[in-house]
């Protein structure tokens, strides 16, 4: 068995009003995903507000400075991760393969090693 | 009190190509401070990831879900790991944040899900 | 009016925000009871409690908004259970306030609008003309400022003394645009901009009240005021820009200057110089002096020196080389000029100023490629008036 993280990617439409129905049941649709895919996933991870509300720390010529937005400017953004334990990375794209939602970069896991 | 996931950014060529010396020395500074970040209590996860050349990305064209090698996104510099803390309020958040011995670092708040 | 919502705006702010543990909300409540007092008062007069008057509305219309907002609930039963007390009797939570609004999270235009909005209680409107923006878009900003401030949770607090230095910092620089944005003005506004450097001056010298031991609060509102004492010998009756050196010295406010040189020496005693301190020095040497030709430039230059141990950055050397000038004379000045060729190619001043030096040289032709250059990178229409006036005259 594997872990992988799996990136869930925004197709970079902000929704700041009340949902549609089409996204309330693609909603719904997320919500069961993990329902049913609960034993294969080993952290739930979170969902990670809007790229409005990012805060980058950046590092420049050895000077820190706190500025607003996220670390690239760009359309698609990470919207939230869950780390999913499977036997192999074929597994992990099928798993991938049934999300509701628009997109998931998997990556595979630094394993750390027993403290 | 508030979540907050850290995502570290990096190049990961840049990181590759360093003398194995410097690597070393390197990690064992994130190692450490890791290390004490746990130990002071505000870690609720986190993980290394390896290079996002070894990504696979799985996206919705026109309905149906296709497989692409690589990153969602190609560019110079990319999420290499993350950590979710929970501290009371985003300047906690950013200090966390200034005291990572790498590279950038994005701090963004979680959806809370819980009532209230 | 504006006197009123000046001194009330900020405080009752602070005060809401505190009380209702929520930026947002507290926002438009205020924003609520300043638009009915815009409303109420032409016609029945200030009240004799304007305070007590804004802080009733907000209060009132912060429980409507509460109840049709069900995500509010639990903060109507808040709010209509603590008793009703004047903002003024609260205490001043305004510089809390200031370091919110100035937080290094928010993007710098944010900054500027949200520190109008909240501290100095202007409308959306006039802080859209005075940035010459459309309102919509500084109504966007602020909503998205004030979100920000609400979903990463920004605390609403003075930081501490480890991150003060920093903090602090940012928010001198936002209140030294805002100065700047309306005295220099990169757009034609006139009088206008002077309001925008007058709110600007009075921040400062609410931050100055809130934070009398700083001594860069105390250097930077110095610094605005000896400008501000220029105002009126800057323009001629044809509304075009006069240079400092060809100013009516008689036209500049020699009591305001007075009272900035005591403002000077406050800070001075305090011995923990910084950055807008010697600016506002080296303006000072200008106030100072009966007429270009007399101001003590050695002085000048030796201040220019000390700021560029705190910031040494391609303008203040130009700015040095400006003065130098008037010590080693044009050749000197320009060799130290065209050192920051690199850096500040695209600068209109850096070709302005070359112009000058050059003409001082005997050098027309070249002076005249370099009027024309600075005339092609600038679009301030009294900066453009004064160099096409330059190209135009026959010497």
């Amino acid at each position: 068995m594997s872990k992988y993280a799996f990136l869930f990617i925004d197709d970079g439409v902000d929704y700041q009003g009340e949902p549609t129905p089409e996204q309330q049941k693609t909603y719904g649709d997320i919500f069961k995903w993990f329902e049913t895919n609960g034993s294969k996933i080993s952290d739930g991870g979170a969902e990670l507000q809007p790229t409005r509300t990012a805060t980058t720390i950046r590092k420049r010529s050895g000077k820190v400075s706190v500025i607003d937005g996220p670390f690239i400017e760009s359309k698609e953004s990470i919207g939230g991760f869950s780390i999913i334990d499977v036997p192999d990375r074929d597994a992990a794209i099928a798993l991938a393969k049934t999300w509701p939602g628009y997109a998931i970069e998997i990556r595979e896991i630094v394993e750390q090693r027993p403290r | 009190m508030p979540k907050y996931v850290l995502m570290f950014v990096g190049d990961d060529q840049e990181w590759e190509s360093q003398p194995k010396a410097d690597r070393e020395k390197n990690y064992g500074r994130i190692m450490a401070w890791w290390d004490d970040l746990v130990k002071s209590g505000v870690v609720k996860g986190g993980e290394e990831l390896k290079p996002q050349r070894t990504a696979t990305t799985v996206r919705r064209v026109n309905g149906a879900m296709k497989v692409t090698d690589g990153p969602f996104v190609e560019s110079k510099e990319s999420v290499g790991g993350f950590a979710m803390i929970e501290v009371e309020d985003l300047d906690k958040a950013i200090a966390v944040a200034k005291s990572w011995p790498g590279g950038d670092v994005e701090v963004r708040p979680i959806v809370d899900h819980s009532a209230g | 009016m504006a006197a009123v919502f000046h001194e009330e705006a900020g405080r009752l702010t602070a005060a809401l925000v505190k009380r209702l543990g929520d930026f947002d909300l507290a926002e438009e409540c205020v924003q609520d009871a300043l638009v009915a007092a815009l409303e109420h008062w032409p016609r029945s007069g200030i009240p004799e409690n304007p305070g007590a008057w804004l802080m009733t509305t907000a209060h009132r219309r912060g429980i409507d908004r509460l109840r049709r907002e069900t995500r509010y609930r639990e903060k109507v039963a808040q709010l209509e259970e603590t008793p009703m007390t004047q903002a003024s009797s609260l205490p001043d939570e305004r510089l809390e306030l200031i370091f919110t609004c100035c937080h290094p999270a928010l993007a710098r235009e944010a900054q500027l609008a949200l520190t109008l909005r909240s501290v100095a209680g202007l409308t959306t409107a006039e802080i859209a003309r005075a940035f010459l923006q459309a309102e919509a878009t500084v109504a966007q900003r602020l909503v998205r400022a004030k979100r920000k401030i609400v979903d990463a949770k920004i605390p609403f607090r003075v930081p501490e003394a480890h991150e003060l230095p920093e903090r602090l910092g940012e928010v001198l620089a936002v209140l030294y645009l805002m100065f700047n944005e309306g005295y220099l003005a990169t757009g034609s506004r006139g009088v206008a901009d002077r309001d925008l450097a007058t709110e600007a001056e009075w921040l400062t010298g609410l931050l100055a009240q809130l934070m009398p031991d700083e001594p860069e609060v105390l250097g930077l509102l110095a610094l605005m005021r000896f400008n501000l004492a220029r105002a009126d010998a800057r323009f001629d009756s044809g509304g075009d820009i006069v240079l400092l050196r060809d100013q009516d010295r008689s036209k500049w406010d020699r009591a305001k200057i007075d009272a900035t040189f005591a403002l000077v020496g406050r800070y001075v005693r305090m011995r923990r110089p910084g950055p807008y301190q010697l600016q506002a020095v080296i303006a000072g040497a200008h106030a100072d002096a009966k007429s270009w030709e007399t101001t003590r430039w050695n002085e000048i230059v030796r201040s220019y020196d000390v700021l560029l141990g705190f910031s040494d950055t391609p303008v203040v050397r130009l700015n040095r080389a400006i003065a130098l000038w008037h010590v080693e004379g044009p050749a000197a000045a320009l060799a130290e000029v065209d050192d920051l060729a690199d850096d500040l190619g695209t600068y209109h001043l850096f070709h302005a100023t070359r112009g000058e030096l050059l003409r001082a040289l005997g050098r027309p032709d070249d002076a005249r490629a370099a009027d024309e250059r600075a005339l092609e990178l600038t679009g301030n229409p009294g900066e453009r008036a004064l160099l096409e006036r330059r190209l135009a005259s026959p010497r």
